[in-house]
């Protein structure tokens, strides 16, 4: 069965939100979106390669993949040389997203808060940008004019959490509660005086939470104390996000379809594989001099003419060879690439554990899984340990594995599915549906306005 | 004295529709805000024309611009600075990163954990 034309379609998005939590085994009650899925459609929806907020969003509103957006994660190489990185915002997304061919089609749009809107561009409406806004003297709104008048409104605009790292956690949980308060209290003031069609709404405050305090919650995190005084906030928090969001339901009417969406899911983290340590025990990569303590790899002086490999740390690795001819003192022969590839996947996916078993490693080559590679993709893209194990690309640790965090407590990793929710208004009676995938979100949406998605979509909108 | 990249030409933007005396003023404002200078704003029958000036050498040019009744006036104007930088009779530059912001959101993504 097509999809119902609608007049209005509302998008809450809420980062990193697992669909374990929401409809799965461990589901919390959440009687708005129990509701929501009761009379629509849910499942999981299977992020993009890699399941990170950047590039994620930013292909779920285009239907296009990082490799056509030539964007891999937050920081991207921006030549061949090998300390030029930029920082992916809204100038480096140069696919239109929902928003910009809703605004071209003449429809009135609200955008708040979704990853990769800064700098601003116009849009047939207002948006509020990102957490990758500077701060807030910079333009974060469009019109500018709705920096005052939101601040006029609902007070000064929160684009992030501070102090992400403290080892306070009744703090940092303050903060993500007043985080969470300010997106939606933005929400609601946009709602009721602005004339939308589309709105379009991102909450960070759970990709924040489950990073401080996965061990606290998961009695699978390997530091999970039971009985814990954090154990129930998750619960609590993801109750008081329903609650949130039922106050934004109780706006629209049946003219507006509802989607509840994530970018990513989330898991324990076991720990972090030091994936340069890795490459240099290994013989891959050579340091002009041994590192005193732990220094960012960025930081040190890497001897190019002995090293074929080297890699950053984050939720996943991102593996760069030194090839002849493209990097500026590169080593490795371009006649080899393949079959060193091939080499370097079969290192890494037989990589043991601590424990001496295989760690479950999965290493991507961008070529195998993207329809074309634009900008400059990794060699390879590294899941350690599929994902519950970060990369860690730091070096001077005296073991390739490790069970601390340099840059303070981190608790989670990401996972690659995140939520769907779909209530169309046409009351499917609770329809469980599989097969999801980011880049169907888009057409899905241009379909409830009954737009046709451009030919260069990747996804498909869904239907029964 | 006039600056020597300056353009003799008067450009012409010819708004008409039902937004057009609303985003005749948005449209001036960006004009300026992007460099340009504005000499006329003249309201006729149902249509308003701006004459502007930039400093990109050129023949004198009229864009005529309907707009439309679904747009915001703001939408509105940046429609028609789009097809002015179309014709290359202005630049759009989206504001980026200083360095000094570029490091800032390069600490915040590590302290986030993003990166390192």
């Amino acid at each position: 069965m097509p999809l119902p034309r609608v007049e209005r379609v509302l998008v809450i998005g809420l980062d990193c939100a697992a669909p374990r939590f929401v409809f799965g085994p461990d589901a919390f009650d959440l009687p708005r979106l129990r509701a929501l899925m009761s009379r629509g459609r849910y499942g999981a929806l299977r992020s993009c390669d890699p399941p990170i907020t950047v590039p994620a969003w930013a292909c779920m509103m285009s239907g296009k993949d990082p490799g056509a957006l030539g964007l891999y994660g937050f920081r991207n190489r921006k030549d061949r040389s090998y300390d030029a990185l930029f920082t992916a915002n809204a100038s480096s997304v140069h696919a239109p997203r929902v928003w910009d061919i809703l605004s071209r089609a003449g429809k009135k749009v609200v955008v708040l808060g979704v990853p990769q809107t800064y700098p601003v561009r116009p849009v047939n409406g207002w948006l509020v940008a990102d957490f990758l806004a500077p701060d807030t003297q910079a333009q974060f709104t469009y019109p500018q004019s709705l920096a005052d008048e939101l601040r006029a409104n609902v007070g000064e605009y929160l684009l992030d959490v501070e102090d992400f790292r403290t080892h306070d956690k009744d703090a940092l949980l303050e903060r993500l509660y007043a985080l969470m308060e300010n997106r939606f209290a933005a929400a609601r003031h946009l709602m009721d005086t602005k004339p939308w069609d589309f709105f379009m709404m991102v909450e960070m405050g759970v990709d924040r939470l489950h990073h401080g305090f996965w061990k606290y919650c998961d009695p699978a995190h390997p530091l999970f104390e039971a009985g814990n005084r954090y154990e129930s906030v998750f619960h609590d928090y993801y109750r008081a996000v329903d609650q949130r969001i039922g106050e934004l339901l109780d706006r629209v009417g049946d003219e507006t379809a509802v989607l509840i969406v994530s970018d990513h899911g989330a898991k324990a983290m076991q720990g972090g594989v030091c994936i340069n340590q890795w490459l240099i025990r290994e013989g891959l990569l050579t340091l002009r001099e041994e590192s005193a303590g732990r220094r960012r790899i960025e930081d040190c002086a890497i001897d190019w003419a002995r090293t074929k490999v080297w890699s950053s740390g984050g939720y996943y690795a991102r593996m760069f060879f030194n090839v002849q001819g493209r990097e500026p003192e590169g080593v490795v022969s371009p006649r080899e690439y393949e079959s060193f590839r091939d080499e370097m996947i079969a290192k890494i996916e037989s990589m043991p554990g601590p424990d001496g078993r295989p760690l479950g490693n999965r290493a991507l080559k961008p070529q195998d899984i993207y329809r074309r590679v634009e900008g400059i993709a990794p060699d390879l893209i590294v899941y350690l340990g599929d994902l519950a194990w970060r990369s860690v690309g730091m070096v001077g640790f005296d073991s390739v594995y490790t069970f601390e965090n340099d840059t303070g407590p981190d608790d989670a990793n990401h996972d690659y599915d995140g939520i769907f929710i779909l209530d169309d208004r046409s009351r499917r009676s609770g329809e469980a549906l599989s097969g999801l995938r980011l880049l169907d979100v888009a057409p899905t949406v241009l379909a409830l306005f009954g737009l046709e998605a451009p030919s260069d979509m990747q996804g498909k909108a869904i239907s029964s | 004295m006039k600056n020597a990249n300056e353009s003799d030409a008067a450009h012409t933007v010819i708004l008409t529709g039902p937004l057009a005396s609303e985003t005749a003023p948005v449209l001036v404002r960006r004009l300026l805000e992007l460099g340009g200078r504005v000499d006329r704003i003249m309201p006729q029958d149902e249509a308003v024309c701006i004459a502007f000036r930039t400093d990109v050498p050129g023949d004198r040019t009229k864009i005529a611009a309907e707009t439309d009744a679904n747009d915001t006036p703001d939408f509105a104007a940046e429609k028609v600075l789009d097809m002015l930088a179309a014709t290359g009779l202005i630049a759009i530059d989206l504001h980026d990163y200083s360095p000094e912001e570029e490091e800032r959101i390069r600490e915040r993504l590590a302290n986030l954990g993003y990166i390192e």
